[in-house]
């Protein structure tokens, strides 16, 4: 995916258009994708996507890959625009380029040798080998959007149950990012 | 050294959107402030976007792309500026102690907000735009406490500045007290200063002390 981050970079620096091409052709139907698993109706997601596509050609020069791999950054220029669109009171987003926020201690020491491409990388592999219950519960909660309220109703789970799943799970996949043998 | 955070539910729906808007700005505001809880909301982001990456796509309109290079033709012919609405500027101390999410609701500094008494030593800011809870900034003078009280439904603090002791524990800026209804407190401000705290409550408050008995029924939820 480190090509993907060298298109945003190319749009950002030089307005290609043959980089965006290949970025739409890649993500357009993914993000149509995320958006309906959410909840949105086939117009609704090609629209929200649309506007999404036009962000990333906007915003294209802020993009950082030190920061967020090229999919975490777009997947969340979706969401916002999808939150925003649902509510009245706009997303409170984080800027990390605002002076105010701190970061100061956030990387354990030794992680910081990985890039946001390789952290997602490790991600995908450990991903793979999550045992079935728990991966139906992260794809409900960090793919489609969902409350764990709504989780537990949905499969009649109690929600204490859910809350704990997936406060393993959270922990599994992010000690893979460290590194931990689990 | 923030000690106190939301639980992970709260980061993990904040990260996914799920997360009501109230309960939304008061972790971004902690996410604000501490580097542990804004580290865990871009990891819970490259968990989806872990799954996003290899998971199934959707067929997009066979004019989409034709129609997205349409509007980025008007974004480019008509410039990149988005025009910024003017917001108020604000003085030192606010740009110190109130995190960018929470500036957003500010029509002034904190010195200038329409504060209105809420007791002794007591004064609060309702933000109106919240439907499903009630967001206010309080200011709890040094020395002074919040009345004796339980709640309904559930009470989040986020300490801005100063310290609060509730149940024996201090509350420092950047941690986030919760409470609801199996939790009587009695909130103190410590030291020389007010402490100043973003609450964020979702049930009516219930005075339980004895003069605070009397005054529920002029407390509106």
């Amino acid at each position: 995916m480190t090509e993907m981050a060298d298109h945003i970079e190319a749009i950002g620096v030089s307005r290609d258009r043959n980089a965006f091409n290949i970025l739409f052709r890649f993500y357009a139907p993914r993000i149509k994708g995320v958006l309906m698993r959410a909840g949105a109706g086939a117009a609704e997601a090609e629209e929200v996507m649309q506007e999404t596509m036009v962000l990333i050609w906007r915003k294209a020069a802020q993009f950082d890959r030190t920061k967020a791999s090229p999919s975490a950054w777009i997947y969340t220029i979706a969401r916002n625009r999808r939150i925003d669109l649902l509510r009245r009171e706009k997303r409170p987003e984080l800027d990390p380029d605002d002076p105010f926020f701190t970061t100061a201690g956030a990387v354990p020491d030794g992680e910081e040798t990985y890039s946001e491409n390789q952290r997602q990388a490790v991600l995908e592999d450990r991903l793979q080998i999550l045992p079935p219950e728990q991966m139906l519960l992260v794809r409900k909660a960090f793919y489609e959007d969902m409350t764990h309220q709504a989780i537990a109703a949905e499969l009649e789970l109690p929600l204490g149950t859910v809350k704990s799943r997936l406060r393993i799970a959270l922990r599994d996949l992010r000690a893979s990012l460290s590194g931990e043998e689990i | 050294m923030i000690r106190h955070h939301p639980q992970d539910e709260f980061i993990l729906e904040y990260s996914n959107g799920s997360l009501a808007a109230a309960e939304s700005l008061l972790v971004a505001c902690h996410a604000s402030m501490c580097p542990v809880c804004s580290r865990m909301i871009s990891d819970c982001e490259l968990i989806s976007a872990a799954i996003l990456d290899q998971d199934e796509v959707m067929e997009v309109s066979s004019d989409s792309l034709s129609a997205v290079l349409e509007k980025i033709d008007a974004v480019d012919a008509f410039g990149e500026t988005e025009p910024v609405p003017a917001g108020p500027v604000f003085d030192m101390e606010t740009l110190r102690k109130v995190p960018p999410p929470l500036r957003r609701l500010l029509d002034g500094s904190i010195s200038e907000l329409d504060w209105k008494r809420a007791g002794s030593g007591l004064k609060r800011v309702i933000f109106p735009d919240y439907s499903d809870a009630r967001v206010s900034l309080i200011e709890i003078a040094a020395g002074a406490n919040v009345p004796a009280h339980t709640h309904a439904g559930s009470e989040f603090t986020l300490v801005l500045s100063g310290t609060f002791r509730a149940d024996e524990t201090d509350y420092t800026p950047g941690d986030v007290a919760f409470a609801d209804s199996s939790v009587t407190h009695r909130p103190e401000a410590v030291g020389m200063v007010p402490c100043l705290c973003l609450t964020v409550e979702d049930g009516p408050v219930r005075l339980t002390g004895p003069v605070g008995r009397l005054l529920n029924p002029f407390i509106k939820g």
